[in-house]
Protein backbone atom coordinates (compact mmCIF):
# COMPACT_ATOMS: atom_id res chain seq x y z
CA UNK A 1 0.00 0.00 0.00
CA UNK A 2 1.69 3.40 -1.24
CA UNK A 3 2.58 5.73 1.65
CA UNK A 4 -0.03 8.63 2.51
CA UNK A 5 2.89 10.90 3.95
CA UNK A 6 4.61 13.19 2.17
CA UNK A 7 8.29 12.96 1.54
CA UNK A 8 9.59 15.93 3.47
CA UNK A 9 7.58 17.28 5.97
CA UNK A 10 8.42 20.88 7.59
CA UNK A 11 7.75 21.01 11.33
CA UNK A 12 7.53 24.70 13.02
CA UNK A 13 8.17 25.09 16.64
CA UNK A 14 7.02 28.41 18.25
CA UNK A 15 8.60 30.00 20.27
CA UNK A 16 7.12 33.74 22.33
CA UNK A 17 9.33 36.53 23.97
CA UNK A 18 7.04 38.36 25.74
CA UNK A 19 9.84 41.23 27.19
CA UNK A 20 13.09 42.75 26.65
CA UNK A 21 15.64 39.71 28.42
CA UNK A 22 13.29 37.88 28.54
CA UNK A 23 14.06 33.55 27.53
CA UNK A 24 11.54 31.33 26.36
CA UNK A 25 11.48 27.90 25.92
CA UNK A 26 10.19 24.56 24.09
CA UNK A 27 6.99 22.86 26.63
CA UNK A 28 7.85 19.39 25.95
CA UNK A 29 8.27 19.49 22.29
CA UNK A 30 8.45 16.50 19.82
CA UNK A 31 10.03 15.28 16.46
CA UNK A 32 6.92 14.31 14.50
CA UNK A 33 6.30 10.24 15.29
CA UNK A 34 5.68 9.52 11.30
CA UNK A 35 9.53 10.48 10.57
CA UNK A 36 13.20 8.72 10.70
CA UNK A 37 15.41 11.81 10.53
CA UNK A 38 15.35 15.27 10.49
CA UNK A 39 17.64 16.51 7.79
CA UNK A 40 17.58 20.69 8.09
CA UNK A 41 16.68 23.72 10.61
CA UNK A 42 15.93 27.07 10.46
CA UNK A 43 14.49 30.05 11.78
CA UNK A 44 11.79 32.84 10.76
CA UNK A 45 10.98 35.95 13.50
CA UNK A 46 8.83 38.25 13.58
CA UNK A 47 10.66 41.10 14.55
CA UNK A 48 13.58 41.59 12.45
CA UNK A 49 15.74 43.71 14.58
CA UNK A 50 15.69 41.40 17.80
CA UNK A 51 16.77 38.47 16.08
CA UNK A 52 20.40 40.45 15.77
CA UNK A 53 21.09 39.44 19.22
CA UNK A 54 19.21 36.97 20.52
CA UNK A 55 20.98 34.04 20.69
CA UNK A 56 20.39 30.03 21.98
CA UNK A 57 20.66 28.59 25.93
CA UNK A 58 20.12 25.52 24.64
CA UNK A 59 19.25 23.50 21.28
CA UNK A 60 18.97 20.24 21.66
CA UNK A 61 17.54 16.83 20.24
CA UNK A 62 17.29 13.95 22.10
CA UNK A 63 19.33 15.43 25.02
CA UNK A 64 22.45 15.90 22.47
CA UNK A 65 23.63 19.06 21.66
CA UNK A 66 22.87 20.92 18.13
CA UNK A 67 24.08 23.83 18.77
CA UNK A 68 25.71 25.10 21.91
CA UNK A 69 24.97 28.10 23.93
CA UNK A 70 25.21 31.41 22.73
CA UNK A 71 25.04 30.38 19.24
CA UNK A 72 23.30 33.38 17.47
CA UNK A 73 19.18 32.94 16.20
CA UNK A 74 20.96 34.80 13.45
CA UNK A 75 22.96 32.30 12.09
CA UNK A 76 20.13 29.86 11.16
CA UNK A 77 17.82 32.99 9.91
CA UNK A 78 17.90 34.01 6.24
CA UNK A 79 17.63 37.08 4.65
CA UNK A 80 14.87 37.94 1.63
CA UNK A 81 17.67 36.98 -0.64
CA UNK A 82 17.91 33.49 -0.43
CA UNK A 83 16.23 31.01 -2.25
CA UNK A 84 13.70 29.10 0.17
CA UNK A 85 15.52 25.52 0.10
CA UNK A 86 19.00 27.27 1.11
CA UNK A 87 17.71 28.57 4.10
CA UNK A 88 18.35 25.12 6.14
CA UNK A 89 21.14 24.35 8.14
CA UNK A 90 21.83 21.11 5.69
CA UNK A 91 24.29 19.35 8.19
CA UNK A 92 22.15 18.82 10.53
CA UNK A 93 21.20 14.42 10.49
CA UNK A 94 19.57 13.71 13.61
CA UNK A 95 17.24 11.06 14.61
CA UNK A 96 13.53 11.92 14.17
CA UNK A 97 10.15 9.41 15.79
CA UNK A 98 9.16 11.53 18.32
CA UNK A 99 12.78 12.80 19.41
CA UNK A 100 12.66 15.26 22.27
CA UNK A 101 13.17 19.00 21.03
CA UNK A 102 14.89 21.34 23.70
CA UNK A 103 15.05 25.19 22.95
CA UNK A 104 15.76 27.93 25.07
CA UNK A 105 16.30 31.55 23.25
CA UNK A 106 17.49 34.58 25.22
CA UNK A 107 16.24 37.83 23.89
CA UNK A 108 18.98 40.69 24.19
CA UNK A 109 17.13 43.95 24.53
CA UNK A 110 18.07 45.29 21.13
CA UNK A 111 16.59 48.97 20.77
CA UNK A 112 13.28 48.72 18.54
CA UNK A 113 12.54 45.56 19.04
CA UNK A 114 8.36 45.49 19.49
CA UNK A 115 7.06 42.48 22.49
CA UNK A 116 5.60 40.14 22.01
CA UNK A 117 7.67 38.69 18.95
CA UNK A 118 7.38 35.01 17.91
CA UNK A 119 10.50 32.89 16.64
CA UNK A 120 9.61 30.00 14.91
CA UNK A 121 12.25 27.13 14.26
CA UNK A 122 11.58 24.76 11.36
CA UNK A 123 12.94 21.18 10.98
CA UNK A 124 12.83 19.59 7.99
CA UNK A 125 11.85 15.78 8.18
CA UNK A 126 12.35 13.37 6.07
CA UNK A 127 11.82 9.14 5.15
CA UNK A 128 8.49 8.99 6.79
CA UNK A 129 7.75 5.55 8.20
CA UNK A 130 4.67 4.75 7.26
CA UNK B 1 34.45 5.08 15.60
CA UNK B 2 32.17 7.87 14.19
CA UNK B 3 31.89 11.35 13.98
CA UNK B 4 30.16 13.96 14.57
CA UNK B 5 29.33 18.42 14.17
CA UNK B 6 31.05 19.79 16.70
CA UNK B 7 30.29 23.88 16.89
CA UNK B 8 32.54 26.06 19.34
CA UNK B 9 32.27 29.50 20.39
CA UNK B 10 34.80 31.84 21.62
CA UNK B 11 33.19 35.20 22.88
CA UNK B 12 35.34 38.06 23.19
CA UNK B 13 33.80 41.26 24.67
CA UNK B 14 35.66 44.21 22.77
CA UNK B 15 37.01 46.65 24.78
CA UNK B 16 39.20 49.32 24.96
CA UNK B 17 40.08 52.26 22.28
CA UNK B 18 42.00 52.33 18.96
CA UNK B 19 44.94 49.71 18.61
CA UNK B 20 43.94 48.31 21.54
CA UNK B 21 44.87 44.18 21.00
CA UNK B 22 43.50 41.84 23.20
CA UNK B 23 44.58 38.12 23.84
CA UNK B 24 42.71 34.99 22.84
CA UNK B 25 43.14 31.58 24.37
CA UNK B 26 41.28 28.93 24.50
CA UNK B 27 41.35 25.53 25.02
CA UNK B 28 40.60 22.61 22.32
CA UNK B 29 38.00 20.17 23.32
CA UNK B 30 39.27 16.44 23.92
CA UNK B 31 37.20 15.09 21.05
CA UNK B 32 37.67 17.87 18.56
CA UNK B 33 39.27 16.35 15.66
CA UNK B 34 39.27 18.61 12.76
CA UNK B 35 37.84 22.17 12.10
CA UNK B 36 36.59 22.33 8.50
CA UNK B 37 34.95 25.65 9.05
CA UNK B 38 34.72 29.22 10.77
CA UNK B 39 32.65 32.28 10.84
CA UNK B 40 32.79 35.74 12.94
CA UNK B 41 30.11 37.61 13.88
CA UNK B 42 29.63 40.49 15.87
CA UNK B 43 26.89 41.20 18.61
CA UNK B 44 26.26 44.40 20.41
CA UNK B 45 24.80 48.32 19.82
CA UNK B 46 28.62 48.78 19.18
CA UNK B 47 28.84 47.04 16.07
CA UNK B 48 25.03 47.68 14.52
CA UNK B 49 26.26 50.09 11.46
CA UNK B 50 27.01 48.68 7.74
CA UNK B 51 30.59 47.48 6.85
CA UNK B 52 32.83 49.46 9.06
CA UNK B 53 36.10 47.80 9.73
CA UNK B 54 36.27 47.09 13.48
CA UNK B 55 39.89 45.66 13.64
CA UNK B 56 42.06 42.68 13.18
CA UNK B 57 42.00 39.09 13.83
CA UNK B 58 44.85 36.30 14.26
CA UNK B 59 43.90 32.63 15.41
CA UNK B 60 46.92 30.21 15.00
CA UNK B 61 46.15 26.50 16.43
CA UNK B 62 47.91 23.57 17.91
CA UNK B 63 49.82 25.57 20.02
CA UNK B 64 50.88 28.30 17.36
CA UNK B 65 52.27 25.46 14.90
CA UNK B 66 49.12 26.61 12.09
CA UNK B 67 48.07 30.27 11.62
CA UNK B 68 45.19 29.78 9.00
CA UNK B 69 42.76 32.91 10.14
CA UNK B 70 44.34 36.44 9.65
CA UNK B 71 41.73 38.59 8.23
CA UNK B 72 39.69 41.77 9.09
CA UNK B 73 36.45 42.22 10.79
CA UNK B 74 33.79 43.85 9.40
CA UNK B 75 30.67 44.88 11.20
CA UNK B 76 27.62 41.93 9.60
CA UNK B 77 24.76 43.90 9.91
CA UNK B 78 23.94 44.60 5.86
CA UNK B 79 24.59 40.65 5.62
CA UNK B 80 22.45 39.97 8.33
CA UNK B 81 19.77 41.85 6.78
CA UNK B 82 19.36 40.12 3.44
CA UNK B 83 21.54 36.94 3.12
CA UNK B 84 22.95 34.46 4.78
CA UNK B 85 25.45 33.37 7.44
CA UNK B 86 27.56 30.69 6.13
CA UNK B 87 30.60 29.42 7.12
CA UNK B 88 34.01 29.79 5.14
CA UNK B 89 35.92 26.99 4.55
CA UNK B 90 38.85 25.44 6.25
CA UNK B 91 40.04 21.94 7.10
CA UNK B 92 42.26 21.92 10.12
CA UNK B 93 42.99 18.94 12.03
CA UNK B 94 43.28 20.19 16.02
CA UNK B 95 45.30 17.77 18.37
CA UNK B 96 43.91 16.91 22.08
CA UNK B 97 45.20 19.33 24.62
CA UNK B 98 46.18 22.34 22.38
CA UNK B 99 45.15 25.54 22.43
CA UNK B 100 43.68 27.58 20.02
CA UNK B 101 45.39 31.36 20.73
CA UNK B 102 45.71 34.62 18.71
CA UNK B 103 44.51 38.79 18.94
CA UNK B 104 42.34 40.75 18.31
CA UNK B 105 43.43 44.43 17.35
CA UNK B 106 41.08 46.81 17.16
CA UNK B 107 40.77 49.40 14.84
CA UNK B 108 37.35 51.04 14.80
CA UNK B 109 38.05 55.05 16.18
CA UNK B 110 34.49 54.64 17.93
CA UNK B 111 35.06 54.02 21.51
CA UNK B 112 32.07 51.39 21.42
CA UNK B 113 31.61 47.84 23.18
CA UNK B 114 30.42 44.99 21.76
CA UNK B 115 31.37 41.17 21.57
CA UNK B 116 33.16 39.20 19.08
CA UNK B 117 32.06 35.52 18.30
CA UNK B 118 34.08 33.08 16.50
CA UNK B 119 32.55 30.31 15.40
CA UNK B 120 34.63 27.10 14.82
CA UNK B 121 33.12 24.16 13.42
CA UNK B 122 34.24 20.75 13.38
CA UNK B 123 34.15 17.38 13.68
CA UNK B 124 34.54 15.19 17.37
CA UNK B 125 35.19 11.73 17.36
CA UNK B 126 32.11 9.45 19.11
CA UNK B 127 33.01 6.41 20.84
CA UNK B 128 30.59 3.49 19.83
Amino acid sequence: MASTLRKVKYQPIRLTITGAGLTASTNDARVDQNYDRVKGIQMTCTDANAIEQAYFDKFEMGGKEIYPKYYEGKLIYSGVNVAPNERFDKEVDEPGNNTTVDITLKDQSVAGTVYPYTVTVYLKLENPLK
Amino acid sequence: MQSRRKIIIIRLAVVGTFGSRQRIKFKVPQELAIIDGYQITTAGDGALVNNVALGKLSLSFNNRASNPIYEDVVSDKVQFKTGKYEYKKLLEPVKKKTLIEGYFINVNPLPVAYTLNIYLKGKELIQE
